[in-house]
């Protein structure tokens, strides 16, 4: 009897320790929960999509919610059983999904159930941002996707933002955004170092040509130091880029200034700077920049020393002044204003580099020339037009046929077989 | 205790005779070595659908063993008077659920073990045979020429020993980069099954094998989805608590969260941190609460069977 009274009190006092441990760990782990995950009216039923509203944003509907309660803890299981079937439906619908906005917003569909059940899922976010995006059109969706991706995996990985860097420059056109997605990808610990020359090009194509230049510079001498030759090649063609970009908009706008002034466009540009139509504007010296930089280069400079003497300080100018004049390319030479007799009066004249399309032209002929003897040697006659000419050799521009370097028809004469150049007629 | 490893090896000697279970196991089976043709069937992240799928396989089978033979224990020998043998023995009913309990487990972990080793032999077949590994063996030749058959039969010979080495110095707790943090979730596999075996033991030792189904599968889904029952409490306390029906749907949402085993944190988070975001930290927590938990259960279902009338 005493035996049976003492297993019943242990039994007793074992549940109610056992059922006091387990409620407590319970508890706790239901506070961890609190606060680790955010609160979402799961269980809610869902508004499916409303197929009345095909515009409407899926991922505020609770159906990928839904999903995640269904699995049952079976998140990453479900998600790729899901994925596979999401890559198999995309190669079936391809045809449709840019004429039919249902079915986009389907596949949208299957990407978010998808990513609610795994966020961590890269590779899903990166495909769905090219079925949404690239192939169905819809780059807002495309963005979205990749933004809950970003939210979910903050600092892990440089690949969403890369992606969403690109949906901005592209179809967006905006560049604060996209420099904004460039520096979250910037703080992944898995960037690579391509991304941050990406904030350079954002700069220049928001016209902030003297932080795009700063930019470049810096990262050619970073080139140098480290003995990438390919990057400092880029580096010095991404300068001479810039440099025409900045002084094209110089000259651009002083164009604007004088047909506004006489109502048609100079033929000279000269005509510019004599009738002070450049104003007073910070450009480049291009000169002394490439003296400086390379200077610099050899001299093995610390890069921050080094930018300051390139770019000049308050002290210390450097190869950025203010000036009235016309500007110039990094060789010294002055910029080409196309001929306007050669362009209907309507068109806006385009800012060349004099240099670099002479020597393009220049080979143009020359191969064109060797051509057109071909021909007659053969026909014993010189070509009609220029397309009677046979194939050009392999590499050569087949464009070449039709235009210059600078997009004008060439100067040709079918009775003596002589071809020229409208815009350098020296050639 | 001896006798209590006593009843446990005859119920896992009864438990290997049952058919269900080399079914389930052939299907399992089948199914872990068809996952590598789903590589096949995605565009990208290869490992990871591999790896979700098999370590999924091997959590649903587990389960379904957990359950389908589970259920009949205590019933079939009520069932077949077999009980009445056992306990005209000196053997006491703890002695007898716990031998149950134990034998049913080491079913399932033995389950367990043959299918990882074949999701584990998978993954490494799939190392040495994929087009990663395989580009390296034709590179070796020079453009346009194939190895012969004899090489192809000897690669592939030598695939299979080393993946199998690999799998059993794996299994012996030495994992390599394939397979890391895998094992910790096969491990939290193990526990979590043990909860849902002690549920069935005690669904079994007082009711019929569909109703111990249905409770034990019907445990399982709660035990998973207790935290969105609080989270749905959380819905509840948002939209305010002010009718009576929603401070009972409350009140009754909180106690079942309360009382339902927590099984997210085996499977689950352990899954989720291994596929995502590696690598996984042991959680001695759950270990924990998978022990007392079980014992818990373990404790009420000797409670309900010392009760029990066998007439």
């Amino acid at each position: 009897m005493a035996r049976r009274v003492y297993l019943a009190v242990f039994v007793l006092v074992w549940l109610a320790v056992a059922g006091y441990v387990v409620y407590r760990l319970q508890d706790k782990q239901i506070s961890k929960l609190e606060y680790a995950r955010p609160f979402r009216a799961t269980l809610a039923l869902p508004q499916i999509v409303d197929r009345d509203r095909p515009d409407s944003d899926p991922a505020e509907e609770e159906l990928p919610q839904l999903a995640k309660v269904m699995a049952l803890g079976y998140d990453e299981m479900v998600a790729s059983l899901l994925w596979l079937r999401v890559i198999q439906v995309f190669g079936a619908k391809l045809q449709h999904i840019r004429e039919n906005p249902l079915e986009l917003r389907a596949i949208e569909n299957y990407f978010l159930v998808i990513t609610e059940l795994d966020p961590r899922f890269v590779e899903a976010y990166k495909f769905g941002n090219f079925v949404l995006g690239d192939e169905g059109g819809d780059q807002k969706a495309a963005l979205r996707l990749l933004d809950r991706g970003i939210v979910r995996n903050y600092n892990r990985t440089f690949v969403l933002p890369y992606e969403a860097v690109f949906i901005c420059l592209g179809s967006l056109q905006d560049y604060n955004l996209a420099r904004y997605y460039v520096r979250l990808a910037l703080r992944a610990p898995d960037c690579r170092d391509y991304v941050k020359r990406i904030e350079n090009y954002i700069a220049l194509k928001k016209g902030n040509y003297e932080i795009a230049l700063e930019r470049w510079v810096r990262d050619d001498l970073e080139a140098f130091r480290n003995r990438q030759d390919h990057l400092v090649e880029m580096g010095h063609l991404q300068i001479n880029n810039i440099a025409n970009q900045w002084h094209g908009s110089i000259i651009e706008a002083a164009m604007e200034r004088y047909l506004e002034r006489h109502g048609d466009y100079p033929a000279r540009i000269e005509q510019l700077e004599e009738e002070n139509l450049i104003g007073t504007v910070r450009q480049v010296d291009g000169p002394r920049l490439m003296r400086l930089l390379e200077g610099a280069e050899r001299a093995g400079m610390a890069t921050n020393d080094a930018v300051d003497m390139i770019m000049g300080t308050k002290d210390r100018p450097g190869c950025v002044f203010e000036s009235n004049r016309l500007p110039r390319d990094l060789r010294g030479e002055a910029y080409l204003l196309i001929d306007e007799a050669v362009i209907p009066i309507q068109q806006r004249p385009t800012v060349g580099e004099r240099l670099a399309l002479r020597r393009y032209t220049q080979g143009d002929l020359l191969a064109i020339r060797r051509r057109i003897e071909g021909y007659y040697k053969a026909n014993g006659r010189y070509p009609a037009t220029l397309m009677d000419l046979p194939e050009m050799q392999p590499g050569l521009r087949e464009e070449l046929k039709h235009e210059d370097p600078v997009g004008l028809p060439w100067n040709y004469d079918a009775k003596t077989g002589k071809i020229g150049s409208h815009v350098f007629p020296e050639l | 205790m001896a006798k209590v490893w006593a009843i446990a090896f005859n119920t896992f000697k009864e438990a290997v005779r049952n058919r269900i279970l080399y079914i389930l196991l052939i299907f399992a089976i089948v199914l872990l070595l068809f996952s590598g043709l789903a590589r096949e069937l995605t565009i990208s992240a290869h490992e990871k659908i591999i790896r979700s799928l098999g370590l999924g396989c091997i959590n649903i089978f587990g389960l379904l063993i957990a359950v389908f033979v589970g259920i009949g224990l205590v019933y079939n020998e009520l069932d077949k008077k077999t009980i009445y043998t056992i306990i005209s023995k000196p053997i006491d009913r703890w002695q007898f659920i716990l031998g149950k309990y134990f034998g049913l487990l080491l079913t399932i972990y033995v389950n367990i073990l043959i299918m990882t080793l074949f999701f584990y032999f998978s993954l490494y077949w799939q190392t040495f045979m994929g087009s990663d590994a395989l580009a390296k063996v034709y590179a070796a030749y020079p453009p346009g020429q194939a190895p012969g058959a004899l090489h192809q039969m000897g690669y592939c010979g030598w695939s299979v020993l080393r993946s199998l080495g690999l799998t059993l110095k794996t299994l012996c707790f030495f994992p390599d980069q394939v397979t890391a943090d895998l094992q910790i979730v096969v491990v939290m596999t193990c526990l979590e099954l043990a909860i849902i075996t002690a549920f069935a033991v005690l669904y079994s030792s007082f009711s019929t094998p569909t109703l111990s189904a249905i409770l034990t599968v019907f445990t399982f889904v709660v035990g998973r989805g207790n935290e969105d029952i609080i989270r749905y409490t959380w819905y509840l306390e948002r939209k305010g608590l002010t009718s009576t029906a929603a401070i009972v749907k409350y009140h009754g949402a909180q106690f079942v969260a309360h009382l339902a085993p927590n099984l997210k944190i085996f499977y689950s988070d352990t899954c989720n941190a291994a596929l995502s975001n590696p690598p996984v930290i042991v959680d001695y927590y759950a270990i924990a609460y998978a022990a007392i938990y079980s014992a818990l259960i373990l404790s009420l279902a000797v409670l309900i069977f010392r009760r029990r009338n066998f007439k």
